[in-house]
């Protein structure tokens, strides 16, 4: 069985009000997406393709408008507050901006223990403890636990985010865009952490980027997503180039949207008057 | 190529002089500021000092009539002479201290509380109650201070709580649009977004990461406005509408002192002096207060 899955899901935004027509833009058309434990789906897709929406209807952060999401089986939308409660509990996400992720009046470990906080586990000594303990998890020491965000590199910061997610114990964590701020360095780094721990804890998760050299490392199978919709799915993603995944429209489009990595002269027409 | 080289490093002279000098200038402000603010605190500890012991420290009983030492000018038992019923001037002085102040930190307390929980319901909930709230606001920001001052004085008789009531209802709607803009501003930040997910429910996240930012920039905003509302009261006091005449209040002795004003101006001016210097000493440390919680000074600070 899956641990986590979109049947369906359907989300449009409203714009405007009030006065003004309201006009709905849809942002995801009918997702399906199925993660079985303990595997990495990695979500590929453009800037403004529904990627980020998807995976904040997944945790639950907000409502879909059809379809629904299924945790072990149960519509997180139907399930009783006991049960929900446990939903929070055992999802967890990681955010492409750390500076913008934590509060920056906050010191490292009462950013790190804040899901202890909010599920009852509020003494300072035993937060502390936790604290160091997840902050040499990935890979900081304990002389860290009293800096504020600000006295952090992006690097590091991450991976504060990264421990803050990991407090819990949780069964799924979204990534999103989780690596794509930071330096080729540091993405290897953060990255060799995440494999590490998906081996130790065998945690399930969902890991969003527009970058196709970072899923190939870390997912576990592909989804590529082009104007709210599921447009291929890749079982295996070292097996890229035969499975057809490669012929996708939407693949082809990233893949000119990247390539090549030199600058181009911008074309005649939008150029000013100079030269 | 050498000229745009030459230009260049012209500039790079002209910043270097201008940084420096501002460094400069911005060393000398400190000490500057300093000064300021110990000063400004001195005249408000007085102040304060003065409502809280004034049975202790007044010589004389401040509504005490003596018809026979009218207008006295000042001298060792009357330090700043007598006003036109021979009441001490000093001891009143003191004595107004109590109804200045108590009603501008009443005022301020009241203003703060409604403005920071209607603002904050209004940016938190959203949708039709932000709309809601808001129009209301709208409403109260129409009304002038005095107009409806006078309009409650009319309806429920003259008296300090009346006055405290219509400065509040004309002023809590400013207070909470810019809570609700703060709180608008800090709700969509990935934080935010971040506690909801680790499992934090919307009043705790609420306590825990949008009331600090918001109480500190309204401690701010509230110091700045002190001197603004305690004119406000001097000013209904003189129009006669708050503190009763023969109770010491500082509007209320200007007020009194009209007909002597070119015979003895002291007894209008003294407690306009005083009026003034609390409302200076409490817009300084609203000034510096701000530039040193500036969000702005905060977020570089932060990145």
């Amino acid at each position: 069985m899956n641990l986590i899955e979109m049947r369906k899901v359907r989300k449009s935004y409203r714009q405007g009000g009030f006065l003004g027509s309201r006009t709905s833009v849809d942002v995801l058309r009918g997702v399906d997406l199925e993660i079985p434990p303990g595997r990495c789906l990695g979500l590929l897709g453009t800037s403004g393709c529904g990627k980020s929406t998807a995976g904040r209807l997944i945790l639950g952060l907000e409502k879909p408008d059809g379809g629904g999401v299924y945790y072990k089986g149960h519509n997180i939308q139907t399930l009783n507050s006991e049960d929900k409660r446990r939903f929070r509990r055992n999802s967890q996400v990681v955010f492409q901006n750390s500076h913008g992720s934590v509060n920056p009046r906050f010191k490292a470990w009462t950013i790190v223990c804040e899901p202890l906080t909010y599920f009852g586990k509020t003494r300072k000594t035993e937060q502390r403890e936790k604290a160091a303990m997840l902050l040499k998890t990935v890979g900081l020491s304990e002389r860290d636990l009293d800096k504020l965000p600000h006295q952090f590199s992006g690097g590091e910061l991450q991976r504060v985010c990264i421990a803050r997610a990991l407090a819990l114990d949780p069964d799924f964590i979204v990534f999103d865009e989780a690596v794509s701020s930071l330096d080729m360095y540091n993405q290897s780094l953060v990255l060799e952490l995440l494999s590490s721990l998906k081996k130790e804890t065998g945690m399930t998760s969902l890991f969003i980027s527009h970058d196709l050299r970072v899923l190939l490392k870390i997912s576990d199978s592909l989804a590529i997503m082009d104007k709210g919709r599921i447009s291929s799915l890749v079982k295996d993603p070292s097996d890229l180039e035969f499975s057809g995944g490669m012929f996708d429209p939407a693949f082809q489009e990233l893949a000119r949207s990247v390539l090549p990595s030199e600058p181009v002269p911008r074309p005649e027409s939008m150029r000013m008057g100079y030269s | 190529m050498s000229e745009t080289n030459l230009h260049f490093r012209e500039r790079m002279d002209l910043t270097g002089n201008v940084s420096d000098r501002r460094r400069a200038r911005a060393r000398s402000k400190i000490t500057g500021k300093t000064i300021a603010l110990v000063l400004a605190g001195t005249v408000l500890l007085m102040i304060a000092g003065m409502a809280l012991f004034a049975p202790w420290i007044a010589p004389f009983d401040p509504t005490a009539i003596d018809l026979g030492n009218r207008l006295a000018p000042a001298s060792s038992t009357h330090i700043l002479g007598t006003d036109h019923l021979g009441r001490d001037m000093l001891s009143r002085l003191i004595w107004g201290a109590r109804p200045s102040l108590g009603s501008v930190v009443t005022i301020a307390v009241l203003i703060m509380a409604t403005g920071f929980l209607t603002g904050s319901l209004s940016g938190y909930a959203g949708g039709w109650v932000d709309s809601l709230i808001m129009r209301v606001c709208e409403a109260f920001m129409t009304f002038p201070t005095f107009i409806l001052a006078l309009f409650f004085i009319g309806v429920f008789g003259m008296g300090m709580t009346n006055v405290v009531i219509a400065i509040v209802l004309t002023h809590w709607a400013w207070y909470a649009r810019i809570v609700r803009s703060i709180v608008l501003n800090l709700r969509h930040r990935d934080y935010i977004l971040a506690a909801r997910a680790a499992g934090g429910g919307p009043v705790k996240i609420f306590l825990r990461h949008i009331t600090p930012p918001v109480l500190a920039q309204l401690m701010i905003l509230a110091t700045l406005d002190l001197g603004h509302m305690m004119l406000h009261v001097s000013g209904l006091s003189f129009l006669g509408l708050g503190i009763q005449p023969p109770s010491p209040e500082w509007g209320c002795m200007i007020n009194d002192a009209r007909q002597q004003i070119w015979t003895n101006p002291g007894l209008a001016l003294i407690p306009g002096l005083m009026i003034f210097l609390t409302v200076l000493a409490f817009n300084i440390p609203g000034e510096l207060l701000r530039d040193r919680l500036d969000p702005s000074l905060l977020e570089r600070e932060g990145d």
